[in-house]
């Protein structure tokens, strides 16, 4: 969780990221954001993130993103 | 269940309050075109329902020419025969055919006397003419008739402009004035339809325009069409028709009057020509508004009186003047000389002015 | 027959009133008819197309969901097919503009041809890319009845000006036994007359004005003029048609997705582009710039750049590459000429230039001490954002690019000079832009502060709603532009 919420911080700092639920319908992270967060993601984890996990529901919050990094490690 | 019927209920006045409201917005922004205290388009066509059911005894029936040169209260000072003009601008024999229907269902007619040019014009009538002679007429079975009348050739649209015509008006909003909201207004003919002019432009041409010749002329198909159809629904009405050929330099030759008299033969009806120079003389440098293309109120004189003539030589209609029942033509009469007097004298001015070469 | 006419009206309530009469399990077959006849009616024979491009979409959502090994070959061949049409048809003399050159070396030219369009043919082709693609990224599962997804590609609200639709979200309540709802009904009809109004009283009113002063080959000045009641035009043309369709799809209990979010409050470009034809921002950045984003080469290229640690040139790279082609196939959907190609470029060198300068920016606010976070600020932002709007609808309305350039040059100009009301406004018209504006501004103010006047209005009683309602109506009809318009001298006694 806490590095998740460290990348974040790397794509757009000075957000609630431990609490937002709403990362996406809010507008915080915008289209590019997430384009730069995935590249730092399969960075860090050494994953592949396609255009298939890209859904609003994936990024919502911190524990989403989480969910879908441990879901992709798995494969 | 209840509830969808509420609703429907709910739906059903709602769009009847809208669609009243569209025909009622129609009518104070239609343009009652140009009309002063007596006289206009809108008193021919309004005023012919505010007579009393079946007073008159001959209908003209026609465009401008007869408009402004056959006038019905001058026929009843002098005989008491009740006749009516309804004439308007442009208008053509396949409109006459649905006036003269329209006109049945208040007056029953014996004679309609029909203006000739428009017979041979290879035009049509133009859009504005066409609304300002549909529009003052109220909307029943036989104004949806013409409106679908493929010989209008109006679209979808537009005919849907004319039964509300706020489509067709709409952007007049800003020249809308408080008195077009007065729609109850009344529109009474004192005149009787007959529009008089106080202007004066000789013709120096004189009667050139009927010079023998050997052209032929023929009438557009469709017009044939309707000639042949409004005679016929005169004849199924028991409505003797002739045909009145109105002096007019413009719109007249004589190859129309040499085809008009072989029309007339043919279909059994009468044709007088008032274009005939030795008959019908009129007053070329006084008669006339325009150069020779319609008649001032000298010329109505004129011509009317010539009606007049005909009328006695082969008819006897009932003399109305001592009729209680035309008490109102009475009144209107004196309302009417009054006009023409003040008419006539302003052309005699203008005549004096010509003559101290003033002009 | 224009979404605008009478003519549509009366087809919308015949196609109403057999919709609700109809079964409700094959309500939707009375969509799949009438939008057919709609169709034909407009673009007659050119449907094979439309159907053609079903046809092509069906097989292969079909054929990937059964050849998983296959089903990135099968996607290619798919879209390329659905693209030739859509290439051929529309941008034919576009491409050739550029191969016959090349191929005049060697001594060969194709000769230029002009074809028909068929409507709706650049929003039905996205939509069945979008459809293919979402099968192949399991999103949805593929249609197993023909006439169902022949439907959703011309349902007739959405043909001709969209929005663009997903099959995932439309198909919901496309073929859903949709029940006849009197308040649905009420504000469906409101959406419609407010669609109606931004048409009909501002937007071709705008046009009038617009329209002669490009036209006629005016300079100077009014330029600024043309150039907001152009913005004005094209905004209230766009979304009242949109409001429009989507007022009457929903009279069939059918949501179009939402195509316009009050693009004008937005206080950068990039939020513009999300509020403005969201549908087709949407599509593009979910079937261009996420794709290219992620592609090998757009992520290896972003590894190499990561590794000289400046952290804001590597973000600004890692979308650069992708964005271009948005921009590029932006420009280039909205018509087939250089011009509209330098129109999405347009946006992709400024919001590229945003992104590069962003940091500068930062630095000269923090130095300078300007608080961003009160209202003068935001009001300063939208204020730029509209300018740049301003400026970009411009170079869509210029015939050429080096008529963009004359015309900006000549602003300051005063020869040939002529006044405001020469343009076929008069003063009482632009009182009623005025207003029109005035009014749309408070709606859309009110959609800002999350007032929804559309559902406050439906609170109201009877009678103030009922007011309302003719209001609306009556504004319409009374000061839209519509019709042959009166001329007051040819009615003037004509003499026949």
């Amino acid at each position: 969780m806490k590095e998740v919420i460290e990348v974040l911080n790397e794509v757009k700092p000075g957000e609630d990221y431990e609490n937002a639920t709403n990362l996406i319908t809010d507008g915080i992270l915008t289209s590019f954001d997430i384009v730069t967060l995935v590249s730092l993601l399969n960075m860090k984890f050494n994953i592949n993130i396609s255009v298939m996990d890209l859904v609003p529901e994936n990024f919502e919050s911190a524990s989403a993103i989480l969910e879908l990094v441990n879901k992709l490690k798995e494969n | 269940m209840k509830k969808n019927i509420i609703n429907i209920i709910k739906l059903i006045c709602f769009f009847s309050i809208t669609i009243l409201l569209t025909m009622k917005l129609g009518i104070i922004f239609t343009p009652k075109g140009w009309y002063d205290e007596y006289q206009g388009q809108i008193y021919t066509i309004k005023g012919i329902k505010e007579i009393p059911k079946n007073q008159i005894d001959i209908l003209f029936l026609g465009n401008s020419s007869i408009q402004k040169s056959v006038s019905p209260m001058q026929i009843y000072e002098q005989t008491g025969i009740a006749s009516y003009n309804y004439s308007v601008s442009s208008a053509r024999i396949y409109m006459d055919y649905y006036f003269l229907q329209n006109i049945l269902n208040y007056q029953k007619p014996k004679v309609v006397f029909v203006d000739t040019p428009t017979f041979f014009y290879d035009t049509k009538e133009v859009e504005p003419e066409q609304r300002k002679s549909f529009d003052f007429e109220n909307l029943n079975l036989i104004k949806l008739k013409m409106i679908n009348d493929n010989i209008f050739e109006t679209t979808f649209e537009e005919k849907a402009s004319y039964v509300f015509p706020i489509f067709r008006y709409h952007s007049r909003w800003n020249e809308v004035k408080i008195k077009d909201f007065n729609t109850s207004q009344k529109f009474y003919s004192v005149t009787k339809g007959f529009v008089s002019s106080s202007k004066l432009k000789a013709n120096k041409n004189g009667y050139k325009y009927m010079q023998p010749n050997d052209k032929k002329i023929d009438m557009q198909k469709d017009v044939k069409e309707y000639f042949y159809k409004f005679i016929d629904l005169c004849k199924n009405n028991n409505i003797e028709v002739i045909f009145l050929g109105i002096p007019d330099t413009r719109a007249w030759n004589y190859e129309s009057s040499i085809k008009m008299q072989e029309l007339a033969k043919e279909t059994n009806t009468i044709f007088l020509d008032l274009n005939d120079e030795k008959k019908y003389p009129i007053n070329w440098e006084k008669d006339t508004e325009d150069g020779g293309m319609h008649m001032n109120a000298l010329g109505a004189i004129t011509i009317t009186n010539y009606i007049i003539d005909y009328l006695k030589d082969n008819y006897s209609f009932p003399d109305h003047r001592n009729d209680k029942l035309y008490s109102k033509w009475n009144e209107d009469l004196k309302i009417y000389q009054k006009q023409t007097n003040k008419a006539i004298k302003e052309i005699e001015k203008s005549i004096k002015k010509i003559n101290d070469g003033e002009v | 027959m224009s979404y605008t006419s009478l003519k549509f009206l009366l087809f919308i309530l015949g196609t109403m009133i057999l919709y609700y009469l109809f079964p409700k399990k094959y309500r939707w077959i009375i969509l799949t008819i009438s939008s057919t006849i709609f169709y034909v009616l407009l673009s007659g024979k050119l449907l094979i197309f439309a159907i053609l491009g079903t046809i092509i979409s069906y097989i292969s959502a079909i054929l990937i969901s059964k050849h998983e090994k296959k089903k990135k070959l099968i996607l290619t061949i798919s879209i390329l097919l659905t693209l030739s049409f859509l290439a051929v048809l529309k941008y034919d003399n576009f491409i050739l503009s550029m191969i016959n050159p090349i191929i005049n070396l060697i001594g060969i030219s194709i000769p230029y041809k002009k074809f028909l369009l068929p409507i709706g043919i650049s929003y039905y082709t996205l939509e069945m890319i979008a459809y293919i693609t979402d099968v192949y990224r399991k999103k949805n599962e593929p249609e197993k009845n023909i006439l169902k997804l022949y439907t959703f590609f011309i349902y007739f609200p959405k043909i001709v000006e969209g929005p663009i639709s997903r099959y995932g979200d439309l198909s919901k309540t496309l073929f859903a036994e949709n029940k006849f709802n009197y308040d649905n009904f009420r504000k469906a009809f409101v959406l419609i007359g407010f669609g109606f109004f931004k048409k009909l009283v501002i937007a071709d009113r705008a046009g009038i004005f617009v329209d002669n002063f490009f036209s006629d080959n005016h300079t100077g000045i009014l330029t600024i003029a043309a150039i907001i009641l152009y913005t004005i035009q094209i905004y209230c043309d766009f979304s009242g048609c949109i409001d429009i369709v989507s007022g009457v799809s929903e009279l069939f209990g059918v949501k179009l997705p939402d195509n316009f979010k009050r693009p004008f409050f937005s206080t950068s470009i990039q939020e513009f582009w999300r509020r403005w034809h969201i549908t087709l921002g949407t599509w593009l950045k979910d079937y261009i710039f996420f794709p290219v984003s992620l592609s090998k080469i757009n992520m290896k290229l972003n590894l190499k750049v990561r590794k000289f640690k400046f952290k804001h040139i590597s973000q600004f790279i890692i979308i650069a590459f992708p964005l271009f082609f948005v921009w590029f196939i932006n420009g280039l959907w909205h018509g087939a000429s250089i011009k509209y190609v330098v129109y999405g470029l347009y946006y992709y060198v400024l919001m590229m230039l945003g992104v590069l300068l962003k940091p500068l920016l930062d630095k000269f606010v923090k130095v300078l001490k300007i608080n961003t976070k009160v209202f003068s600020y935001k009001l300063f932002q939208i204020l730029r954002t509209n300018l740049i709007v301003c400026f970009g609808m411009f170079i869509f309305r210029c015939e050429t690019l080096s008529e963009v350039v004359t015309l900006t040059k000549a602003i300051p100009s005063t020869s040939g000079r002529i006044g405001l009301f020469k343009l076929g406004l008069t003063g009482a018209d632009f009182a009623i832009l005025l207003i029109g504006v005035l009014v749309l501004s408070a709606i859309e103010l009110s959609g800002e502060l999350k007032i929804n006047v559309r559902e406050k209005l439906e609170e109201q009683n009877l009678l103030f709603r009922w007011i309302v309602y003719l209001l609306i109506i009556f504004t319409i009809i009374i000061f839209g532009i519509y019709g042959k318009g009166y001329d007051a001298k040819s009615f003037i006694y004509g003499g026949f």
